[in-house]
């Protein structure tokens, strides 16, 4: 089960696939890896950055979308303050 | 005359008065379901920044009010990310020599800001670097007396 997190004013959004499923072809589960890769582009085109997170591992920057990932942290742009 | 120009001053005061008061409330200020809903995500992001960190990292977090964040990049180096938003100071073989201000475009709350630094030290630091309003230190020893943000 994939989990992409959106970290925005209102604390995480979360967005839920489960790439297994999509594999064996149910469709509800397909179109959720879809929805979940839209949001990961549409958020990257804003400028925010994509982190696969993993335990234990440094967390390493997605440019594309990674159905396997376990979670998907997405941040905003950030600035110098 | 007279008169008119002070109802036309009048007027001209309470518009300001009735934009600013409109734009307060806009913002949040008077609306107590946006206070509610901020702390709702204050907790939603202190829950994800807990999940997220190992044991060790929680302990430091909670006891030294700072997390350290080793550089991919720079050997010897290491990011102190401060549990409220404010400045990231930066140790080279355990000396300050920077501190760093770098914040969000939109706001979040403040576990979630510990997080961004994190995951952006970790996994793009290069850019983050890029990105980050820096004062070296190298040297000096000085404290800087700017705020961040």
């Amino acid at each position: 089960m994939g989990k992409l997190r959106l970290l925005s004013v209102r604390g995480d959004r979360t967005v839920v696939w489960d790439e297994k499923q999509a594999k064996e072809g149910d469709l509800d589960a397909s179109a959720a890896v879809r929805e979940a890769e839209r949001i990961f582009e549409e958020e990257l085109r804003k400028g925010a950055t994509a982190f696969r997170v993993e335990s234990g591992v440094p967390a390493k920057r997605l440019d594309s979308f990674d159905p396997e990932a376990d979670q998907i942290v997405i941040v905003p742009r950030v600035a110098g303050g | 005359m007279t008169i008119y120009q002070d109802e036309s001053q009048l007027l001209v005061l309470s518009a300001v008065l009735i934009f600013v008061l409109l734009c307060t409330w806009w913002r949040g200020g008077y609306s107590p379901d946006v206070k509610r809903c901020d702390s709702e995500a204050e907790a939603r992001a202190a829950a994800l920044l807990q999940e997220l960190l190992s044991e060790p990292e929680r302990q430091q977090l909670a006891q030294s009010g700072y997390l350290s964040v080793p550089s991919s990049g720079t050997e010897g180096r290491a990011y102190r990310v401060p549990a409220q938003p404010g400045w990231v100071e930066v140790y080279d073989e355990g000396k300050l020599t920077m501190r760093l201000c770098v914040e969000p475009l939109e706001r979040l709350p403040a576990a979630d800001v510990v997080l961004m630094h994190k995951l952006m030290i970790e996994g793009n630091e290069e850019r983050y670097l890029h990105e980050a309003n820096i004062v070296h230190l190298r040297g000096t020893g000085r404290r800087t007396s700017q705020s961040c943000p």
